[in-house]
């Protein structure tokens, strides 16, 4: 089914929020749940929602990014009228193009934009965890004959002075913009996915540049600009599960929130599967000396210790005697024998020697990517 | 490398195997395989690993879905890509014959005629290892001779009437060949492994002399009554084996990998066994769970007790319900209760509440797929 509209995904944050788990990849990047990284979920919903072309914008250690995305062929982007495109800033005749800020991003990739073509853009972050139907955001968009269709989710109010606040009128039309109130007047919070008409879209920013009017941001410039020139700018509510993993605390939330079967993404509804990028391991091995309780395992395991309310990434080891409790362990990851580890994010590969101690008291504790802690026995 | 110098012809199974239900619509290929795998996972495997990509597979008609679904077009194994050809040919002559259709050797000749390759591979699926062809191709291409055999040395209660016995001398060459029989009083037997090393435009005139014959024999059967006669090389493989040739060795070998030792050797040595892709949710163990020396494949949810036992993807097993020395083929459904020993249970089986099922360690119950058991069934 085409629709017309191009996905861009904004996935160049360095995240410094993320500390150590940003240092060497971009935050999209970052595994999650056991299986994925952060950006599979905004392409699967791509993918889902019958998009056939997908940029991810990116400048920040794009590395791991490309291998994981390939040649799309993971979320089925490589038919013969889909793909993905990897956008990074290059040196062109007229200067470098840098992104200065999330619009500016796609202005700096207008050319490719105008290769596809598109009807509408679906600007979208690479950092969100949730399931959602584009295209029924983009057949309310259609049926309002909007030029601006912004996503929004109800937060709690004493949450919503951390996000932009877009106060509607009774046709859910934006009237309003505050960029983190002080004190909201309601509690719209915009998940940062927006769709325009690309047209439209392209003038605003075209005309920004020659003008000298700063166009560089999504909520600081180009939203309150289509407000100021009274378009069509409405509001999509969105009621699902949606979760920001931008810290280190909301990262290890939104992965305790997944493990249980019934979790409040209905991560098992197999109508909305995410897909990822899949390394073919063998089945994971519980041996006689494991104990699990309320815990996700996946391929390539070899658990022999104790795991509690935890998720285990793909070729996690943890030797016999070590506990793992509420911590979310990612990728190659070796647990030594009787180590304890509570509350806390395990980077791939890392190493926590034997009987060394983690344990998150008031935060989260984290071990960076291929981190050894302790004293690691020679084996291996 | 010039890349087309190897080509490869792969076979479903070697004679006639008593598998029961669980081949009754799949060939022997595409069996599970520990969770995750199926069985011609692993000879696909040993060919790319090879940096083979010119494979063509002979399967019998009757019994293509299975094999289509799991191979596609040959992503996973990387032959789909340009410079690879994946070549699927049925015949539709009976399964346990050893004469060939009519244009069995047509086909594999035009095939074996357009690869322009130096060497062929065949093997076929009933033989479970992860084998370094490489190595096998590097020795067989040094001696100079046109044909190179792989053998196991096996005990002979892993052997059937199926396989052959090599006598080989020591300068590794192979001087005569018997039929396995029961009642020998060797241990152990040095039986072929059916995968060989051979230059393909020796194969290609072998081949038109058998089709020239009133019945010509299938492949395998003409490779088999060569070795001896070419005075083929024999080449030694020492990693672990399984010879897959009823439902209990069928049985043993996937318990085999509950062994951490036998495990490794097969899906840890330098190569990788690469099968389809699935996506599915990590397994989930719930409170309530308990679990000890088992594999599971991805996408289950457990809630119950598991010991001992191979679990695939998307399984259920509900509260209280035990599952001990068994295999679960994807998609099966336990209720609350259930106790299961000594079972194969094959895709989709669904199991209401209170049911027992019971075999022995020697004559494991086959539940065929898609059923529904709603009573107890005890060996």
């Amino acid at each position: 089914m085409s629709n017309g509209m191009l996905a861009l995904i904004l996935a160049g944050g360095q995240g410094t929020r993320l500390g150590k788990l940003t240092q060497s990849i971009a935050k999209p990047a970052v595994p999650f749940g056991g299986r994925y990284r952060i950006i599979d979920f905004a392409l699967s919903n791509c993918a889902n929602s019958g998009i056939k072309n997908v940029g991810v914008i990116t400048q920040y250690q794009p590395l791991a990014l490309n291998e994981h995305i390939g040649n799309g062929s993971s979320w089925g982007l490589d038919g013969v009228d889909s793909g993905v495109s990897i956008l990074q800033p290059y040196s062109a005749a007229e200067g470098n193009k840098w992104f200065e800020g999330t619009s500016h991003a796609i202005y700096q990739n207008i050319d490719y934009i105008d290769h596809i073509n598109p009807e509408h853009v679906l600007i979208l972050s690479g950092d969100h965890i949730y399931k959602m139907d584009y295209d029924d955001m983009l057949k309310a968009h259609r049926d309002k004959l909007a030029s601006l269709t912004v996503a929004v989710i109800d937060v709690p109010l004493k949450e919503a002075s951390r996000f932009g606040i877009m106060n509607t009128d009774s046709s859910n039309r934006i009237v309003e913009f505050e960029e983190k109130p002080e004190n909201p007047k309601s509690t719209n919070a915009s998940m940062g996915i927006y769709i325009f008409n690309w047209k439209e879209l392209r003038e605003t920013l075209v005309s920004g540049a020659k003008n000298g009017v700063d166009m560089n941001d999504f909520g600081k410039n180009v939203i309150p600009a289509f407000l100021d020139a009274g378009e069509g700018v409405y509001a999509y509510e969105f009621n699902g599960y949606w979760k920001d993993v931008g810290t280190i605390e909301s990262l290890h939330e939104a992965n305790m929130e997944y493990i249980s079967p019934n979790n409040k993404l209905d991560s098992r509804n197999r109508q909305w599967k995410i897909y990822s990028r899949n390394e073919i391991v063998p089945p994971n091995f519980i041996t006689e000396k494991a104990e699990i309780q309320d815990s996700l395992v996946v391929d390539g395991c070899v658990v022999s210790g104790s795991i509690k309310h935890s998720i285990l990434s793909t070729n996690v080891q943890v030797k016999e005697g070590a506990r793992v409790e509420d911590t979310f362990v990612m990728p190659g990851a070796i647990i030594g024998e009787n180590a304890i580890i509570k509350n806390a994010i395990i980077g791939s590969g890392a190493v926590i020697g034997e009987g060394t101690e983690i344990i998150g008291e008031d935060e989260v504790q984290v071990v960076g990517y291929k981190e050894v802690v302790g004293v690691p026995s020679d084996e291996n | 490398m010039k890349i087309d110098k190897y080509c490869a012809i792969l076979g479903n199974a070697v004679g006639s195997h008593e598998m029961g239900e669980l081949t009754e619509n799949r060939p022997l290929a595409t069996l599970p395989f520990d969770g995750k795998y199926r069985l011609i996972d692993f000879q696909l495997s040993n060919l790319i690993n090879a940096d083979i990509h010119n494979v063509y597979a002979i399967f019998h008609e009757n019994k293509v879905n299975s094999v289509l679904d799991h191979i596609r077009n040959g992503r996973e194994w990387g032959l789909s890509s340009l410079l690879s050809h994946l070549f699927i040919g049925f015949y539709n002559k009976d399964f346990n014959s050893h004469y060939a259709d009519d244009d069995y050797y047509e086909k594999l000749l035009t095939y074996l005629k357009r690869t322009s390759s130096d060497y062929t591979i065949f093997s076929t699926c009933d033989i479970l290892c992860n084998i370094n062809l490489g190595q096998v191709i590097h020795i067989h291409s040094a001696s100079e001779r046109t044909m190179t055999v792989v053998y196991k040395k096996l005990p002979r209660d892993k052997m059937s009437s199926e396989n052959q016995v090599l006598e080989i001398d020591e300068t590794d060459t192979v001087i005569g060949t018997k039929n396995f029989t029961e009642d020998s009083a060797c241990e152990e037997e040095t039986m072929s492994t059916g995968i060989y090393v051979i230059n393909t435009n020796w194969l290609i005139q072998q081949m038109e002399m058998e089709q020239a014959q009133e019945n010509p024999r299938k492949l395998r059967y003409l490779l088999s009554s060569l070795v001896a006669d070419v005075k083929a090389l024999a080449y030694e493989y020492t990693g672990y084996l399984s010879n897959i040739h009823d439902i209990n060795s069928y049985y043993q070998s996937n318990m085999d990998m509950l062994n951490p030792q036998k495990f490794n050797s097969l899906f840890y040595s330098s190569q990788k066994v690469i099968t389809k892709v699935k996506n599915e949710e990590a397994t989930y163990y719930s409170e309530d769970s308990q679990v000890e020396n088992s594999h599971f494949a991805s996408g289950s949810i457990v809630d119950g007790r598991v010991e001992h036992s191979i679990v695939s993807r998307n399984c259920k097993i509900s509260k209280n319900s035990t599952v001990k020395d068994s295999i679960l083929f994807p998609r099966v459904n336990i209720g609350e209760n259930v106790s299961i020993e000594y079972a194969i249970i094959d895709k989709g089986v669904v199991i209401s509440d209170n049911v027992k099922i019971k075999g022995s360690p020697d004559a494991p119950i086959v539940i065929a797929k898609s059923r529904q058991i709603t009573e107890d069934i005890i060996l």
